[in-house]
């Protein structure tokens, strides 16, 4: 076995070492790699930029710690765009170890523009069944949620005053979303006009309201095809979306530092194919 | 009549809910009634859920099976934790401590973990052995490197192809297999409907 054919069988655990020293060293030492700005995170961005003062969101945690580094930067970061623009913000979990991850991410980006928890956010925390809760929230966001994360009565968090039902009173959704459950509760029930009039719609729902999504990158490749079609209005891709959006608010933080390690970590992976190519096909020859 | 009543059930409530959404005629009050009952069956599953791990590792360590000493802490971690997020709720100091410093860093080293396990099949599975697996090795690697800053600067071009994968050949066949999959259960909800799909009543099916 020469040198070459060598290359196809590289001890797995230098692979790691590698991997682990290209993805720790410019977290160590940021290399500052330029980050330009997709269409599709700056279409986002103008999405939430829409909304005027006062208005108030949903913004759905449905991602755990896992997936943190991916979706807890464009949290903070869209969270910071709505409180400059004076936007309330209702912090829903479709996951249940999102909610601490979403009141976290209010809590920072409230405490950046000096907005008050109840006045400002809330936080409502897990609310099961996820679909029916939604869909009863259409008419009665009241008697679905009923309180918040701490067991607060909507009586006493000022804010839900001015929102009774999704249908009058929420202007966008904002879904943080590594899989099921997430934005296809909200495609579903509230995203997509219906004219049916019935107990859980008695007007005949036909306002579309704005579902803006920011995913994890394996989900991007499904959520392209819902850009396009309209079923999303706006998609914030992956953890390279949550830099490119922080970039955009002016506020870079964790979400741009981690790109300069996904750019070595991925050149690392790169650089093993190839060579694990060469040593195939040197082998081939040889043979 | 043990199989006839569930399939009846079944057959009311799948058309109470079909029917309206499909055909666009005005819902009914029976559809409101079985929102409220999903509500309490899914308390009730949750339920199920701590009851059915209580049995199964409540027997591991009665009858001392490998890896008892696991199902203890299992059990202990699963009714400490849920006592104290009834007593403190999910704001709570020691509950928060214990969701930050214990929950959350073991949920993303898992995660972080599967990188290493994506590197390493990466490199032994991604061989030119055929035509159709250089073009997978190809836009693999634009992709990767489209997602990344350095792509960009190895190259202007490389975001450029890495969209257009992303935005044609990958929409298209996104698409594809969504009808596909869409096609496929509304097969199965048809085949639940008649009575021909049985394995919710715990057969075997048709």
């Amino acid at each position: 076995m020469n040198i070459w054919e060598r290359f196809q069988h590289i001890d797995v655990r230098i692979i790691y070492v590698v991997l682990v020293v290209s993805i720790a060293l410019p977290l160590l030492f940021p290399l500052n790699f330029p980050i330009e700005v997709s269409k599709e995170t700056k279409g986002a961005y103008d999405v939430v930029d829409t909304l005027e003062p006062g208005d108030i969101i949903i913004m759905d945690s449905a991602y755990n710690p896992g997936s943190g580094p991916e979706l807890y930067p464009p949290a903070v970061a869209i969270a910071r765009h709505a409180f400059s623009k004076d936007v309330r913000i209702i912090g829903f979990n479709s996951w249940e170890l999102g909610a601490q991850m979403m009141q976290r991410a209010l809590d920072a980006a409230a405490a950046d523009y000096g907005k008050e928890y109840g006045v400002d956010y809330i936080v409502l925390g897990y609310k099961r069944p996820l679909a029916a809760t939604i869909r009863a929230a259409i008419n009665d966001a009241w008697g679905a949620w009923k309180a918040d994360i701490n067991g607060t009565t909507f009586d006493n968090l000022p804010m839900m005053a001015d929102f009774r039902s999704i249908k009058e009173d929420c202007h966008m959704i904002v879904v943080m979303n590594a899989g099921s459950p997430g934005a296809g509760n909200w495609v579903t029930y509230v995203g997509t006009p219906s004219q049916n009039p019935g107990p859980n719609n008695p007007d005949g729902f036909v306002r579309t309201i704005p579902i803006v999504v920011a995913c994890v990158s394996v989900e991007i490749s499904g959520a392209k095809a819902s850009l396009q079609s309209g079923v999303y209005t706006g998609l914030v891709p992956g953890g390279r979306g949550g830099a490119e959006y922080e970039l955009l608010i002016n506020h870079p933080a964790t979400g741009v530092g981690a790109m300069d390690a996904q750019s070595t970590g991925h050149l690392a992976i790169i650089l093993f194919i190839i060579l694990g190519n060469i040593g195939y096909l040197a082998s081939r020859r040889s043979a | 009549m043990r199989k006839e009543l569930p399939l009846i059930i079944t057959f009311i409530t799948a058309l109470v809910c079909f029917v309206p959404t499909v055909f666009k005629v005005t819902e009914t009050d029976v559809r409101a009634i079985i929102d409220k009952w999903f509500v309490v069956m899914e308390s009730v599953m949750i339920l199920m859920g701590v009851v059915n791990l209580t049995r199964v590792h409540g027997s591991n360590v009665r009858r001392r099976r490998v890896g008892w000493i696991a199902s203890v802490v299992c059990l202990v971690t699963l009714y400490a934790y849920l006592l104290l997020g009834i007593y403190e709720t999910a704001q709570g100091e020691t509950f928060s401590w214990i969701y930050d410093n214990v929950l959350q860093p073991i949920s993303t080293t898992i995660s972080s973990l599967l990188v290493f396990y994506i590197a390493s099949a990466a490199y032994r599975s991604f061989r030119v052995r055929s035509r159709e697996a250089a073009v997978l090795l190809v836009a693999g690697v634009i992709v990767m490197l489209t997602t990344a800053p350095l792509g960009a600067m190895i190259w202007s071009g490389i975001p450029q192809i890495g969209k257009w994968i992303m935005d044609i050949p990958n929409t298209a066949a996104r698409r594809a297999i969504g009808l596909g999959a869409s096609l496929g259960g509304y097969a199965a909800m048809i085949r639940v409907l008649l009575g021909l799909e049985r394995g919710h009543l715990g057969g075997s099916g048709a």
